[in-house]
């Protein structure tokens, strides 16, 4: 009788010593999944290119319009097209910089895109003013695949009227932001 | 004796198996709230990406035409209609 107590008291510390193990190990699948879980919600980085792409549209639309006017340094006033001084001096006229971080060989490639596009209501072009980096125009109008997709640059295009003198000046606004390696990757 | 042994070791197994099937549970719902996770990533930077910024443009850009349509409104329909070409 005192033998078999004994061996019952025996059993249950060997009982409880493999409870503590298979606590232990559901404990640590449960820090790996709590740790899991974190990673799976904030590896995604933000991808604010196309916010980006869309605040350039805005600052180059308030450098070239305001009230409903044109700037009038944009039009050769003689000609009535885009004034050659002005799309020369384009960036420090709107005080805008495509300077990158000096990151993932971004100073090799210029990583910014922006076109923009005048011409009269008869859609005659009055000039053009183009700066960066004009691969991105081909590959924003690709149709690729969603993950390739990703990779291209992000893409903004936006149109607006302005008056010049009373005439009426369609404006075409085009940007392309990459900077793939920070928003996506 | 031997009949109280082998009841034993059938509460012996079934507790085993009480613990196993508790292990999978646990490491099942575990791998669903992972999926969940990263799911409920996508969707956070997906809503951050810019459609909202892209309309908040889109609606500048649409008070400057209005303004410059106070000042001259020939073409109204042709011009509109052009803007909407780009979605603006």
């Amino acid at each position: 009788m005192g033998g078999g107590f004994t061996l019952f008291l025996k059993d249950k510390k060997g009982d409880e010593k493999v409870l503590s193990i298979y606590w232990f190990i559901i404990l640590i699948i449960t820090v790996v999944g709590i740790y899991g879980m974190v990673n799976a919600y904030y590896r995604h980085p933000y991808d604010i290119r196309e916010l980006e792409a869309n605040l350039l549209i805005n600052r180059v639309a308030d450098c070239i319009s305001y009230g409903g006017e044109i700037n009038e340094r944009v039009l050769n006033k003689s000609t009535g097209k885009l004034s050659d001084d002005f799309n020369l001096n384009f960036l420090d006229e709107c005080n805008i910089t495509f300077n990158t971080e000096n990151e993932h060989d971004w100073n090799k490639t210029e990583q910014y895109y922006m076109e923009i596009n005048f011409s009269d209501v008869g859609f005659n072009p009055l000039g053009t003013i183009m700066k960066g980096n004009n691969v991105f125009r081909g590959q924003c109008e690709q149709l690729k695949t969603k993950i390739e997709h990703e990779l291209l640059p992000k893409c903004g295009h936006k149109r607006f009227l302005v008056i010049s003198g009373g005439k009426q000046i369609l404006i075409d606004i085009f940007t392309g932001i990459r900077k793939t390696e920070k928003n996506v990757i | 004796m031997l009949y109280r042994k082998k009841i034993n070791k059938k509460a012996q197994l079934g507790e085993a198996i009480t613990w196993v099937v508790a292990t999978i549970i646990v490491f099942v719902i575990l791998v669903i709230f992972i999926y969940a996770a990263n799911a409920m990533g996508k969707l956070r930077s997906y809503f951050v990406s810019g459609g909202q910024a892209s309309n908040e443009v889109g609606s500048m850009l649409k008070t400057k035409t209005e303004l410059a349509f106070n000042l001259n409104n020939q073409n109204k329909i042709k011009i509109e209609n052009w803007i909407k070409g780009v979605g603006g």
